[in-house]
């Protein structure tokens, strides 16, 4: 060990790696031994191989059988050799010479233990019976077991459960198809039979009634419109916008367009262009402005109630001071007002509003928004905070139903198409898994009944 | 600035081409985010880091454009009077020490501004906005007398009940101690048991409606997608006119 595996430190005495430079204990540094070393190291190694014959050899107190000769259990390899079937199970018990050497210094202080002193493991005798035959018979049996082991399942539930749902992964792949192609055709259906759903899908609700309210107004009234909304939700969203814009600009109410996204600025913009050929005579500057972007979340909120100098020096168009346009002519806050509409694709933004204008500033508010967020406004509804909660798809097409708009109806005949897919895939869905709760309960009582 | 050749070519691009371009663009890039029913690929990734980066630049250009360049002029124009956004542009400068770590600590000065006049904002309309408000809607009455009588009365009574009840529940839900030793506690124990399982259904019922509403915002928007290819697009809807 000593001269293959590790360097002995000169001064401490230490093993240490082979390759090490300097000792791991003195950090003396591991230079290669002399002759006089060698020779006295030698005589120091052959002075407790003597020591070592003088002492009594140690015995395993707790193996009553014989052990092997020091010499059979250490030079010879037992693995693979075959065992007499009179001969019982040895173990070596005898330290073998390396380690008698090594630990020969330390007998005296130590008693050896056996986990030390014995071979990690226990000599085994073979099991493959001697002739031929039977060897191959044995060799059979092992493959047999292995395959049985290899392919059945354990006496678990989970494993027939899983091989049971193996066919069925491919019927859910076809019945996603299935899906995919009912909604592809509900979304598909008021493009291809526009006119048809147009006289079918006249809905009633609470968007008839806010259009209602709108034709009572006149060009002395003014509304505050937010375009608190990502591009992403624009699908929903702009047609809400379209058709409020539309419907106030035919009664030539002045309207305040702002955002406190930075996008929704531009979503305005492109509201107002969609506009103009509808209604020409609806002027910027003289009808309508675009303050732009208000930054700061709740501190620009609050500017906002202070005065609507506060939070903006100029308009975006033009950048020229809000003074300066007729639009905004005799509306300094924005409680005057005649109502506020936030539309919005985020529940915290319309919260922002109600918390920090409506009620400071007690101006109604109206909340346009996705049908994702309307659930959570509902509170607020109940509470008085916001007088309308109008969600876009079928909010779009109440209000533009007073208008007789034939895209409003297609769009409500697409969704109930498509309310209609969702209740039948969610009765479809519950009634598959109840099936296929049933059947595996079935298996699984057959599996414990046999 | 822009290259010269190119805002000459941007000019003589007609109102109508640039909405054939702009239409030709948008079909393209709506293809490539439905592409990802086909799974996650380079399409729908090109899509993905385009939006992403022309809505932060969009920003950026509406901030400035909104926002600071106008008060920069006043400052510049008229500093006497707008001495105020001098300090605050020195906030928000300082606010770029964040990046440095050595001058990091100077960024502390802006944030505490922000932190404490946003927090202070928002506890004081959370109170006075949320909390206080919502408190006294949910105190109702039940008695359909209150409501007129008859079957509608009996109807907004049944309402207020169960707005009451799923009040209720869904607090009781989130009561995680017991009562104490006794017969009094445990009775008190399995009562809130009993609303605590009740809230539990309520809230399941709240995430029902919350789920249904994405699943048909979703709709619309794919709705409003396929639209835009059939109609705008493909010209489909006008040939078969």
């Amino acid at each position: 060990l000593e001269r293959s595996l590790y360097r002995e430190c000169p001064a401490c005495g230490s093993l240490n790696d082979a390759d090490r430079v300097y000792c791991r204990r003195c950090l003396t540094h591991l230079t290669n031994p002399s002759e006089q070393d060698l020779t006295q190291w030698q005589a120091m190694r052959d002075q407790a191989a003597a020591r070592a014959v003088e002492q009594p050899k140690l015995q395993d107190a707790t193996s009553p059988v014989e052990p092997l000769p020091a010499a059979e259990a250490t030079a010879t390899p037992t693995h693979g050799k075959e065992r007499e079937p009179d001969q019982p199970l040895a173990v070596a018990t005898s330290l073998p010479q390396v380690v008698e050497e090594a630990l020969a210094e330390l007998r005296h202080l130590l008693p050896m233990e056996a986990s030390v002193a014995l071979p990690h493991r226990a000599v085994m005798a073979p099991l493959l019976p001697p002739d031929e035959t039977a060897r191959a018979d044995a060799a059979r049996a092992a493959a047999a077991l292995f395959q049985r082991v290899a392919t059945e399942p354990a006496a678990t539930a989970e494993p027939l459960a899983g091989r049971a749902a193996a066919p069925r992964q491919a019927h859910r792949g076809e019945r996603r198809i299935w899906l995919y192609l009912a909604v592809l055709l509900a979304a598909l259906l008021p493009v291809l039979t526009r006119r048809w759903s147009a006289v079918t899908g006249q809905p009633q609700g609470e968007g008839g009634q806010i259009a209602a309210e709108i034709a009572t107004l006149g060009p002395q009234d003014a509304v505050l419109v937010v375009f608190d909304y990502a591009p992403s939700y624009a699908g929903e969203l702009d047609p809400l916008a379209n058709a409020l814009l539309r419907a106030l600009a035919q009664r030539a109410v002045r309207t305040v367009a702002l955002s406190t996204q930075p996008a929704g600025v531009g979503l305005a913009q492109r509201a107002y262009q969609a506009l103009a050929p509808l209604a020409p005579d609806y002027t910027y500057g003289d009808d309508y402005v675009i303050l732009g972007l208000l930054p700061g979340q709740e501190a620009g909120l609050h500017a906002l109630t202070q005065g609507l100098d506060s939070a903006f020096q100029a308009d975006y168009v033009a950048q020229r001071p809000l003074r300066e346009w007729p639009a905004l002519y005799g509306l300094p806050r924005v409680d005057v007002f005649h109502h506020v509409v936030v539309l919005s694709d985020d529940e915290a933004s319309v919260r922002r509003w109600v918390e920090q204008v409506q009620t400071r500033s007690g101006v109604p508010l109206d909340a346009w928004v996705t049908a994702r967020i309307e659930p959570l406004l509902i509170p607020y509804e109940r509470a008085g905070q916001i007088r309308t909660v109008l969600t876009g798809a079928s909010g779009a097409a109440e209000l533009l139903s007073v208008g007789q708009d034939s895209a409003s109806g297609g769009r409500v005949v697409g969704l109930t198409i498509y309310w209609g897919v969702l209740c039948l895939t969610a009765i479809v869905g519950n009634a598959a898994a109840w099936r296929d709760g049933r059947q595996r309960r079935q298996a699984e009582s057959h599996r414990t009944e046999e | 600035m822009m290259p010269e050749p190119l805002t000459t070519s941007l000019q003589a691009l007609s109102s109508n081409g640039a909405h054939v371009v702009g239409t030709w663009v948008a079909a393209l890039l709506t293809l490539a985010v439905l592409s990802y029913i086909l799974g996650y690929n380079g399409f729908f990734r090109l899509a993905e880091h385009l939006f992403v980066g022309i809505a932060a630049g969009y920003a950026a250009a509406v901030a400035w454009n909104s926002v600071l360049w106008p008060r920069l002029l006043k400052l510049w124009q008229a500093p006497a009077a707008y001495w105020h956004y001098g300090l605050f542009f020195a906030l928000g400068v300082l606010l770029l020490a964040r990046g440095v770590r050595r001058l990091s600590v100077l960024a502390n000065l802006p944030l505490a501004v922000l932190v404490g006049a946003g927090a202070g904002l928002a506890l004081g309309g959370a109170l006075l906005g949320s909390l206080l408000p919502q408190t006294r809607a949910s105190i109702v009455s039940v008695s359909p007398a209150h409501y007129g009588g008859g079957l509608a009365g009996w109807g907004y009574a049944v309402s207020a009940l169960l707005l009451v009840l799923g009040t209720v529940a869904v607090l009781a839900m989130f009561t995680y101690q017991r009562g104490g030793e006794g017969r009094l506690a445990r009775i008190g124990d399995g009562l809130v048991r009993l609303l605590s399982g009740a809230g539990r259904k309520v809230v399941m019922i709240a995430f029902g409606a919350l789920f249904a509403g994405a699943a048909v915002s979703f709709f619309a928007l794919l709705q409003s997608r396929i639209s835009f290819l059939v109609n705008d697009w493909l010209g489909f809807l006008s040939r078969v006119r």
